[in-house]
């Protein structure tokens, strides 16, 4: 299982240094900027877009987009405390196109993030599973290629956000009498 | 908070205010949410949408002080690396998760707040502003009140349409 992980994480991470535009692709999308930024502008979107039909819904989805994201912060960080992975860059011979960060590589904390954020939006408006989706998985794989985590620390990362979103629906639910007199509180001062 | 006083942290913040902003008037114009929109045409709301957003995004990831220095295309080998110390910094500034957190949402909550201020200037006298203000606090903070009353839970929904 370890070899296979790093047989790809050695094979995604040798197409980079070859082709500057993969390059700077790469470094566009393994930065905290450009998916957090985009997929957070989606969520303002859907506050603010929805028609009279899916007002709620789409407001019920960026609620719970919110909570997903705290929740898979939550389990990366309690994961952290109990183990501690290096990162490949320590071990392996690979082409870094990133700092190094210092913290654990297990789970990847921007994969869960990304994840919680996609699978949160497309739980409640389908039609923008195509967009989110290819987004927050494009995190993950361009942190293998840039060097920064192994293959097997995406997975885990992607399997954190999926179960934060859910986990956020079941809690988005039980609070849905509560989040809604918010929500009316907030179109009342022109916040929704 | 010395985060506060970084290059990249105004960058950061530019980035997400006019961004946020391209995106409401985006939004506005979708919902019809006529408060929200800057201008009367949807056309030019559309366009000043589509514009923020580019632009911002063009200028931040070409132009911005952490991306001078990583996006171009440094490939370095670990070999030319010191070996890692605890000490060890990243050798561009940046931003930590809560920090981006926290400067999107002050922008998000900034925008709204201009496209709301640019049309309550537009549309109404000073008296006009402030019954409305003061009517629509008030609703506001029954709603709340309610929110946390025990009373909201023993309905299945109370939520009112939009």
């Amino acid at each position: 299982m370890n070899s296979i992980d790093t047989q790809l994480l050695l094979k995604l991470n040798s197409m980079v240094g070859k082709n500057p535009v993969v390059d700077v692709l790469v470094q566009l999308l393994v930065n905290e900027y450009f998916v957090p930024v985009s997929l957070s502008l989606v969520l303002l979107f859907m506050w603010f877009g929805a028609k009279e039909l899916e007002n709620l819904r789409w407001k019920l989805g960026a609620i719970n987009a919110a909570i997903g994201v705290g929740i898979a912060n939550i389990i990366v960080a309690t994961s952290n405390i109990f183990y501690f992975r290096d990162r490949p860059f320590m071990h392996l011979d690979v082409n870094l196109l990133f700092y190094r960060p210092t913290d654990s590589s297990f789970p990847s904390n921007a994969a869960a993030v990304a994840m919680a954020l996609a699978i949160s939006i497309s739980l409640h408006e389908k039609r923008l599973a195509p967009l989110v989706l290819p987004l927050a998985a494009s995190i993950g794989i361009a942190r293998v290629m840039a060097g920064v985590h192994y293959p097997s620390d995406v997975l885990a990362g992607w399997i954190v956000g999926v179960s934060a979103a859910f986990i956020a629906l079941l809690i988005t639910n039980f609070l849905r009498p509560f989040i809604e007199r918010l929500i009316l509180a907030a179109k009342n001062l022109g916040l929704a | 908070m010395s985060f506060l006083f970084h290059e990249i942290t105004w960058q950061y913040f530019l980035l997400t205010f006019f961004s946020c902003l391209g995106i409401l008037q985006l939004a506005a114009v979708r919902a019809g949410r006529k408060y929200l929109q800057l201008f009367s045409s949807k056309p030019a709301n559309i366009f000043l949408g589509l514009a923020c957003v580019l632009i911002s995004y063009v200028l931040f990831f070409t132009q911005a002080s952490y991306a001078i220095k990583s996006i171009k295309g440094i490939v370095l080998h670990p070999k030319f690396y010191p070996p890692m110390s605890p000490f060890y910094q990243c050798p561009w500034p940046r931003l930590e998760g809560a920090q981006l957190f926290g400067v999107f949402l002050f922008s998000a909550l900034l925008s709204v707040i201009f496209c709301l201020f640019i049309n309550l200037i537009r549309h109404s006298n000073k008296e006009q502003i402030l019954s409305l203000a003061s009517s629509r606090i008030s609703q506001a903070y029954e709603e709340i009140k309610l929110a946390i009353s025990p009373r909201t839970y023993k309905k299945e929904s109370n939520y009112r349409g939009s």
